[in-house]
């Protein structure tokens, strides 16, 4: 099936070539890094992780949130999503090798990045990461591609596919659960000290996810009349809907215990992010930004779910994943390390090569996604010519 | 089943197994490449014996390394009882110094001799120091006993 | 691991030697500066190291020029990176404010606030920081020192988000050209990796105490062993009154500061 990834009109061919140039840029910039040390990016001896990590926790949401599709379609026979649980596996699949490179253009040694399995360290939540980030990859990609290629052929899938299908559920779950630990497993930085990060996380990638499945598919719709049924696109903007419901609920109980309570270090992280600390409001007119998108995109998703045309479900789905990706990536990072161990405030801003190595992966993740639905557009057509 | 294509196919295949093989037959592969021992100024005789350190030295560092960071054993008895300290200092001050005549080199250069050859790329001397100050003259055994109080066993 | 009987006879009698002197050692430590008193070469040894820093002899002695640091930066080759960015540092003095944020109160004690005391590595019993190290780069030693491994560090940071005390430092650049002198006796570090206080653990197996400890013009810094009843560390400890830095967070900081 690879052969089909190449073949299309030539609009497509232009986009590929286009996806070069930002990879291209990306990588001079990395082979700068690479040569220099990490000092070329914004991260200092307080903020020490930024812009790739924060990319990274965004993006590991994005890649569980496959299970919102796989989930209904294989266990609760909802058969509108038909078309679309290959999209979302193939998703899941690109997103979770962005999230791998990014980590790996954080390392201050990648050439000794086989070390985590040279020398497993069980005790480490980053040991288990690493684990089901990879073997929720191989899942997709063994899944995905093995029922492709049987609906290519016209035949069923074979058995073995569906127990591996049950399995990617829970795993999905546990990658973002896995994720949120990395943080909240941490007893110096407060922010991220609570129960309640790991169900934020889940949530936000359940409205993130699906809301970039949506435009996706609305996507594929206007450049290859790829039709993913109304039915398909109505049930995910709901899931869409209830996660930002859940996520705006989750933002509110953080205030209120924070606020509520008083307690300074619990208090001072939010204060940072929506207020300023002690002078220091760089990153509030984004948290606020954030907050509103978030807020005001619900309204607009209850509405667009009646409507036909999906102009205002594209709106919609725009803004959820804008505001998770403000809130789950660096405000979720710089607000974290803003408060340092000495009670100071260390602000962070990323640097023009850290964002063009950022922007460079997306790049890559982008032309992975699209050979992928090439493939997947073009089996279709085959198995059904228009 | 049939090969196709025989009669191109297998002389093609003759040629690349020949070509492939011909660091083998041509016995470049078992040639010595000639290069002599890292440069050794002081004089000193090597810790352990030359085809010992041609074929172990790679992982004698590798288990120095750990056995002094990670382990805190930090002396090593090689096979004729001299006590050496584990640690790259013991093979710059030979390797790495300078001579009578007040030629100096670097363990670097010394290294490098057989590791470019080799290709095999070092990274040892971005952390580590690779040449002595002139003034300090190796003693044999730089161990003193009594570090090894530490349980140290030989080898 | 076949040892010879001599070698055995050899090691025990050393082994013998070496602990007869660790008792010494800590009585001679309350009176001198012990690193001249040693025998060259016997390893210090320990069941769990600690650090007892008098906060009172500290503070008064105001022209000691930053000692503990001068000493423990240029014996390991730490670097001056020249901006706050890029810093790295094993030990330096900082606000009492910062360090027990919650425990001076207003009262007795404040003037401690805006005093600055060294702060370094705790080399916690229960360290957040080896708990979260992919690679175990970094872990627990049995006498309690959190040991860094620079050679299997991937870089990862993971250990310096853990760590509540920002005590650790990453190598942002090559640090070599910000090395002002370079002690031929230690390496330096190279980029992408982690580094910390070590509680001076080659210094240890000298039989010398830390080189901060040694360098305090107003010898407020001592070094000991907790388990050793009789060391110079429990005699202070027992006899002042001593805080930790942020001591509800469970980590069981071997760094103590009396007030």
């Amino acid at each position: 099936m690879l052969e089909k990834a190449f073949i299309g009109q030539s609009r497509y061919q232009v986009w590929l070539a286009c996806l070069l140039i930002p990879i291209a840029a990306g990588l001079a910039c990395y082979f700068n890094q690479y040569a220099h040390g990490l000092g070329i990016t914004g991260m200092s001896r307080d903020v020490i992780w930024g812009f790739y990590i924060a990319q990274f926790t965004f993006l590991v949401g994005v890649a569980a949130s496959a299970v919102m599709v796989v989930l209904p379609f294989y266990s609760h026979d909802t058969r509108e999503f038909g078309r679309v649980v290959i999209l979302g596996e193939f998703l899941a699949v690109a997103a979770v090798v962005m999230c791998i490179l990014h980590i790996f253009v954080d390392l201050g040694q990648p050439t000794r990045i086989l070390n985590v399995l040279l020398h497993p360290a069980p005790q480490s939540v980053m040991f288990w990461d690493m684990i089901v980030l990879n073997g929720y990859l191989l899942l997709n990609l063994v899944i995905g591609w093995t029922t492709l290629d049987c609906e290519r052929n016209g035949s069923k899938p074979p058995g073995w596919v569906k127990p591996l299908v049950y399995l990617s559920i829970p795993w999905a779950v546990s990658i973002h659960t896995v994720t949120a630990f990395l943080y909240s497993g941490l007893p110096g930085r407060h922010l991220w000290l609570t129960a309640l990060l790991a169900p934020r996380f889940l949530a936000t990638a359940f409205a993130a996810g699906p809301a970039l499945l949506i435009l996706l598919c609305l996507i594929l719709k206007k450049t290859a009349g790829f039709d993913a049924g109304g039915g398909a696109l109505r049930k995910l903007s709901i899931t869409v809907t209830y996660a930002m419901i859940v996520n705006v609920f989750f933002i509110a109980v953080e205030f209120f215990t924070s606020y509520y309570c008083g307690v300074p270090s619990d208090r001072q992280d939010l204060q940072y992010l929506f207020f300023g600390f002690e002078g220091h409001a760089r990153m509030v007119p984004w948290m606020w930004a954030s907050l509103a998108m978030a807020v005001a995109s619900i309204p607009v998703l209850l509405i667009s779910i009646r409507r036909r045309t999906h102009l205002l479900l594209a709106v919609a789905c725009g803004m959820v994943f804008l505001s998770t990706w403000m809130d789950k990536g660096l405000g979720l990072i710089a607000g974290g390390f803003a408060i340092t161990p000495m009670d100071t405030v260390a602000d962070y801003a990323p640097t023009l090569p850290e964002v063009l190595i950022s922007v460079g992966i997306y790049a890559g993740g982008a032309l992975l996604l699209t050979l992928l639905y090439r493939i997947v557009l073009s089996v279709r057509e085959e198995s059904n010519p228009v | 089943m049939k090969l196709y294509n025989a009669r191109y196919i297998l002389p093609a295949l003759g040629v690349f197994l020949v070509a492939v093989t011909f660091p083998v037959w041509r016995g470049v592969a078992a040639r010595d490449a000639g290069f002599k021992s890292p440069p050794n100024p002081n004089g000193e005789r090597c810790i352990e014996p030359k085809s010992f350190m041609r074929a172990q030295h790679m992982r004698l560092l590798g288990r120095w390394r750990d056995e002094v960071v990670r382990e805190d054993r930090r002396v090593y008895i090689a096979k004729d009882g001299r006590a050496w300290e584990k640690s790259l200092k013991t093979c710059v001050a030979c390797h790495g110094h300078t001579d009578a005549l007040g030629k100096s080199t670097t363990a670097a250069a010394a290294c490098s001799e057989c590791h470019s050859y080799v290709n095999a790329k070092l990274d040892c001397w971005n952390c580590h120091h690779d040449s002595a100050p002139a003034d300090i003259k190796l003693a044999a055994g730089n161990a003193t006993a009594n570090q090894t109080a530490s349980g140290e066993e030989p080898r | 691991m076949k040892i010879s009987r001599r070698t055995a006879l050899k090691l025990s009698l050393l082994t013998g030697f070496s602990l007869t002197r660790k008792h010494s050692l800590f009585a001679i430590v309350a009176s001198a500066r012990p690193s001249d008193l040693l025998p060259p070469g016997a390893a210090l040894k320990a069941g769990r190291w600690v650090m007892v820093i008098d906060l009172k002899k500290c503070v008064a002695a105001k022209d000691c020029h930053d000692a503990c640091v001068h000493a423990c930066h240029d014996t390991h080759n730490v670097p001056d990176m020249g901006n706050k960015k890029d810093e790295v540092k094993w030990i330096w003095r900082e606000e009492g404010a910062h360090l027990f944020p919650d425990q001076l109160g207003e009262y007795r004690g404040a003037e401690l606030a805006h005093q600055t005391v060294p702060a370094l590595c705790n080399h916690c019993a229960n360290p957040p920081c080896t708990r979260v190290c992919p690679t175990g780069a970094t872990f627990k030693r049995g006498d309690g020192i959190v040991v860094m491994d620079p050679h299997r560090c991937i870089g990862c940071r993971f250990c310096m988000a853990a760590c509540p005390y920002g005590s650790r430092s990453f190598n942002w650049k090559d640090p070599r050209p910000y090395l002002k002198k370079i002690n031929p006796d230690y390496p330096t570090r190279t980029k992408g990796v982690v580094e910390k206080c070590t509680f001076c653990d080659e210094r240890l197996a000298q039989g010398k105490l830390p080189a901060c400890v040694t360098a305090c013009p107003a010898e407020a810094m001592a070094f000991g062993d907790l388990k050793d009843e009789k060391s110079l560390v429990v005699k202070l400890l027992r006899e002042n009154f001593s805080i930790r830095r942020k001591p509800e967070l469970g980590t069981e900081p071997a760094v103590y500061y009396l007030v």
